[in-house]
This record gives structure tokens, C-alpha cells and sequence, in this order.
């Protein structure tokens, strides 16, 4: 089937390793359950689409799409706020503080806050997958921890050395 | 950050979702469209001009709003109750974006619609202002409405001689689109309705004085409101706090008690008749983008080499804009080609004999501790007319990449504007600088 051409032979593979880091990344920048499944099965009919045949890193090129995707659907939706943590899984009490201001912050630095924090990007590979310089990310990551600060301990942001 | 690592790690797809993902087929057919969303800073839309109209002075108790007034020191103590709202402090306002729907619009609210939008039948304007604390405030209308004419969202804004402002956002059936991220927490019911509100206090125009800037959002019946402003024309004791932020607060709360408590009707304003004319228009090819016959000329005739994904849309509105984008994708690569024809607008170009307007070669990374503040404009985005074109303007546009282990990558970012007023942006990451020449160079003969 031509339709398949770009469907690894790891396929269940592909999506076993990617499908929480694309969803959870989702979540962070839609802040919506369902949104955030859309997205992710976006990205992945996209790579069935689109994806180069020699694709080197096949995660990231998921998450720039993903990224990317989100950032449309946002457009989309023309940025109605919804009221925080309505849309997602309840989180337990003591998390409730933390997840409310990363999720209080702009999508793109949510994305940035999200990629480097949890999914242990570099500033340098952020900027690829969002398509930003990456001073810009750097300096997002560093507003983006201004913000934080006022409202987290210090220990919840330990120096990084990966910038 | 552990809370919230040990909340993301339970987030999993659901087994169904993963199912679904496993079995995943591409569409047979992509869906088009018309569709757009313009993109614009809510901020911008303010600035950007809002229609402008002033009550006349004898429709104003006092004053005629064009400065010298002082400010009344008296608490005032409207007719309407003052609700109790606890502002809360605000800790993460963010300047971020909001879209307008496909072909929207903007008019100014004539006086007398906004005068019918404020006061309540058998009230005077006056006495309306009053209630409002909005008397000697020079005020402004202005409705953004969608492309088929329905209103999107209605905006007044109040200018108070003596400095303090507010913003009023009026959107029918649910609050306001926002351009402030802040968490959305009930902090009063008033009559019925929950209202959130906030409150923040900081020197935000430099000039050595704290601004306190009090917002609050609200269903009022089916109109959603958010409602900011900044100081008061009189300090206040409300709740816990007085002074100047007790005055903004009771300002903020005296509004919020008002609209609520007596409703605010749009019927007059929801509709317009005089729609402009619009089209929106996506392209899933370069060969349907260039059935636009006029952006052909300036479009490039073929694919990007190497490069996959394309996208194309067309945005018309008569007498605002007519642009048409194009991008081309290659994992981290895009190449876009925007082309707008506007002939009456006017930009401005730079000296191709004046490289330090636009070289990149000649300023260290990053820009901002480089290049002077007086070209950062033109050497961030700097267009060039197209008789000055040449490779060697290209080349000065050539950002190299050496970060990707493969190779030095350029990034290249220009615009050129025809004799004819069409503009083309070019955003190229991934081409080298002779490509790019060509792209540019067959534009240059086509139009």
C-alpha cells in the first residue's frame, strides 16, 4: 500500500517509545485531555505521511511535529484560557502548586519549561524542535524560571549545566 | 520540579488511544479548506487604533476630560451596592497571543450605541457613569466583529485625565479571548456569578511612581466581561486594603457590581451589515497556490529540493490585505516565501551601500549585546528594494549553523520589495545562499 510507505517495520516500537513523551509534552502546552490525544495521533499520522526515509532521530523529529501541531491548535482555538486544571487529570494536592504555575505560563515557554525540565532537553536541541534560536530559548527558560521562582522553592529548580 | 515529574509520569495514553495508535493509517485525502487564523498580539489590537470617539462635555458631570481636573480624594459611594471581591495578587500576567477568526473586522462604536451600551433605560449617561466611577474618563469604543458579521468581541476603553485607564471586554457567550495567561481562580460571588479577580502593584511606565492594576472576569448573564484598570481617580478603603490600591480595587469592584447586577445588553452592537469582502484559502501545492495569478510572478516555479511537507494559504480582505504564504518543511528545516501586496502600504529600506544596516557577517551572536540598537530592526528583518538585489546581498544575509554535525547550514532571512509595491519575505533554513539568489533573481525578471 503506497499510504504505508513511511510505516517502519518497528512501528509498535516507534509508538511504544513515544507515545507518553508526545502525549505528556501535549498536555503541557494544550492543558486538554483531548486535545493533547489529537495532537499526539497528529504527529504520528504525520510520520506516516511525511517523515524523511532516513530519519535519523525519529523522537525528536516526533516532538518538533507534536510542538508544532500544538502550536496550530492553539491558533486554531484563538487562545481561550480555560481554567487551569479543569481539562487534566487531577493531580494530587501537593503537586497541585507546581503544575499550576508551569501550566499559568505562555504555551511556548510551557513547551520549553516541559522539554527541558521533564524530558531532559538541551536549550540547543529545544530550539530545533520548536524552531526557535536558541538564545530565545535560553532566555524563555530564564524568564520562564523568573516566574517560577516567585511562587516555587529553590530546590524545585536545581542549576542545569545542559544549557 | 518533583511534583510535577510525579504527576506527568502517571499521564499515559489510554489503552484504547494506544490501540488506535498502532493501527494508525494515513488519510486517504487531506482535508482543506477555508481557514485562517490571523494572529495578533491582544495587546497590538489595542494599540493598534482603536475607533476613538469622547462623550461630549455636557454629557460628562464634570469636565470635559481633556486634562487639568484633580483628582477627587473623596471615596465615592456609588448608588449601586459595591460587591466584596477579594483580589487576589497577580503572580504570572503574560503578554501572549490571540487569534481573530477568518475576515474580521473592526468599527468604531458611534457615541450613541456606546451611550445605549452603558446606561439603562430611563437612566441618564451621567448618572451611568457615575455608578461606573467612569466620570471625567475620555472613553473609547470599538467592536471586533467576524467574517460573517456577528460580533467576536466589543471592547471600551476609558482614559482619565490624570492618568488612571481602564480596559472593558465585552465577547458574547463566554469570556473574552486573553492575552494574560493567569490561573483562573473564583474569588467572589456576586448576585449569583462567580468572578475572579486580581490585582498587581509595580512601577510598570518607569516613571518612579507603582501603578496598581486591578482585573476581574465574569459571566454577566450570557456576555463573559473582563474588566481591568489601572489606578482610580480617588483612594478608597475596600476590604483590607485602602490608599491607592483600596481605591483601584473598589473602582475594579464598583463595575463588576454594576454589570452584573443590572446586565449589559449587545443586541445593538451584535450584528454588522457592512462585512468587507474576505477570502481565506488554503493550498495543499505549489502548482495551486500559483493558479493565484497574482503572486505567481513572485512565487517560487518549483519545489524546494529535499524538502517534504508544504503549506499554502491565501488571506484577502478588501482594502486591509492580500498576502499569500507558502512553506516548505524538512525536519528542522522550513523555507517560507510570503508575498503581500499591499501597494499602499509603505515600508521602509534599507542602504545597500550601508552594511551595517544588514550585514549579519558583522556582528557577533547573540544580536542583542552586538547589534547597535539603531539598526537592530533592519538587521533582524531588513527589506530591500528589488533593484538592489544581488547575490552579494544574499550572501550578507547568510546566517551559518554549525550545530547539527552535518554541515554548515544557512539560514537566510530577507525581504524585497518590487517596483510595484508587492513585498516578498523570505525565511530559507536549510538553503544555501546561491538557491536562495535564484529563488529571489527569477522574481526579479517574472514581475
Amino acid at each position: 500500500m503506497a499510504q504505508n510507505i513511511h510505516r517502519p517495520v518497528d512501528w509498535e516500537q516507534l509508538v511504544n517509545e513515544n507515545e507518553n513523551h508526545l502525549y505528556r509534552a501535549a498536555l503541557a502546552i494544550l492543558r486538554d485531555v483531548h486535545e493533547a490525544e489529537d495532537a499526539v495521533q497528529d504527529a504520528f499520522v504525520k510520520y506516516l505521511e511525511k517523515a524523511p526515509a532516513q530519519l535519523e532521530n525519529p523522537a525528536a523529529w516526533l516532538m518538533r511535529v507534536l510542538v508544532n501541531g500544538c502550536k496550530s491548535r492553539l491558533r486554531r482555538a484563538g487562545r481561550r484560557e480555560l481554567p487551569l486544571l479543569d481539562t487534566i487529570p487531577a493531580p494530587e494536592p501537593e503537586e497541585r502548586p507546581v503544575l499550576n504555575a508551569v501550566l499559568a505560563l505562555p504555551p511556548v515557554d510551557r513547551a520549553v519549561i516541559h522539554l527541558f525540565y521533564y524530558e531532559g532537553y538541551s536549550a540547543q536541541e529545544i530550539a530545533r524542535i520548536t524552531g526557535q534560536p536558541p538564545g530565545t530559548v535560553r532566555s524563555r527558560l530564564s524568564r520562564a524560571r523568573g516566574k517560577l521562582r516567585g511562587l516555587l522553592s529553590e530546590q524545585d529548580f536545581p542549576d542545569r549545566k545542559k544549557e | 520540579m518533583k511534583q510535577y515529574e510525579s504527576y506527568m509520569e502517571r499521564q499515559e495514553v489510554s489503552a484504547s488511544f494506544h490501540e488506535k495508535l498502532l493501527t494508525l493509517e494515513p488519510p486517504a485525502r487531506r482535508s482543506g479548506g477555508w481557514r485562517r487564523w490571523g494572529v495578533l498580539a491582544a495587546c497590538c489590537v489595542l494599540a493598534a487604533g482603536l475607533g476613538l470617539w469622547r462623550l461630549s462635555p455636557h454629557q460628562i458631570s464634570c469636565g470635559d476630560g481633556s486634562g487639568g481636573s484633580p483628582v477627587s480624594e473623596q471615596d465615592p459611594q456609588p448608588a449601586d451596592a459595591v460587591p466584596e471581591i477579594t483580589y487576589r495578587q497577580e503572580t504570572s500576567g503574560v503578554a501572549d497571543a490571540i487569534a481573530l477568526p477568518d475576515g474580521s473586522f473592526t468599527r468604531e462604536l458611534p457615541a450613541e450605541q456606546l451611550a445605549a451600551l452603558l446606561a439603562w433605560e430611563g437612566e441618564s449617561l451621567d448618572s451611568a457613569l457615575a455608578a461606573l466611577g467612569w466620570t471625567d474618563y475620555a472613553l473609547r469604543g470599538e467592536a471586533i466583529y467576524d467574517g460573517a458579521g456577528q460580533l467576536w468581541l466589543l471592547t471600551v476603553t476609558g482614559q482619565h485625565p490624570d492618568g488612571p485607564e481602564f480596559t472593558l471586554e465585552l465577547c458574547p457567550g463566554e469570556l473574552p479571548p486573553t492575552c494574560v495567561v493567569t490561573p483562573a481562580q473564583e474569588t467572589a460571588q456576586v448576585n449569583g456569578a462567580s468572578v475572579s479577580a486580581w490585582y498587581s502593584s509595580w512601577d510598570r511606565d518607569g516613571d518612579g511612581k507603582t501603578e496598581h492594576v486591578c482585573r476581574s472576569e465574569f459571566m454577566a448573564g450570557d456576555v463573559g466581561v473582563r474588566y481591568e484598570n489601572v489606578d482610580a481617580p480617588f483612594t478608597a478603603r475596600y476590604g483590607s486594603t485602602d490608599g491607592e490600591l483600596g481605591g483601584a480595587q473598589k473602582l475594579n469592584a464598583m463595575a463588576v457590581g454594576r454589570i452584573i447586577g443590572r446586565g449589559i445588553d449587545l443586541k445593538r452592537v451584535m450584528t454588522c451589515e457592512e462585512i468587507p469582502a474576505w477570502r481565506e484559502e488554503e493550498f495543499s501545492s505549489l502548482a495551486q497556490a500559483r493558479q493565484e495569478v497574482e503572486f505567481a510572478p513572485y512565487l517560487p516555479a518549483e519545489n524546494m529540493p529535499g524538502y517534504g511537507e508544504f503549506y499554502g494559504r491565501l488571506s484577502w480582505q478588501e482594502g486591509s490585505y492580500h498576502d499569500l504564504f507558502v512553506r516548505w518543511s524538512r525536519g528542522y528545516d522550513d523555507v517560507e516565501v510570503a508575498v503581500c501586496r499591499c501597494p499602499e502600504k509603505e515600508y521602509s529600506t534599507v542602504d545597500v551601500d550601508a552594511p551595517e544596516q544588514y550585514d549579519v557577517r558583522l556582528y557577533d551572536i547573540p544580536w542583542s549585546e552586538s547589534v547597535p540598537e539603531e539598526y537592530r530592526d533592519t538587521v533582524y528583518d531588513p527589506v530591500f528594494r528589488a533593484e538592489d538585489m544581488s547575490f552579494s546581498v544574499v550572501q550578507a544575509r547568510t546566517l551559518y549553523r554549525n550545530d547539527t554535525g552535518e554541515g554548515r547550514k544557512a539560514s537566510i532571512r530577507l525581504g524585497v520589495l518590487h517596483p510595484d509595491g508587492t513585498l516578498v519575505r523570505y525565511t530559507c533554513k536549510g538553503l544555501t545562499a546561491e538557491q536562495v539568489w535564484a529563488m529571489v533573481e527569477s522574481t526579479l525578471t517574472n514581475s
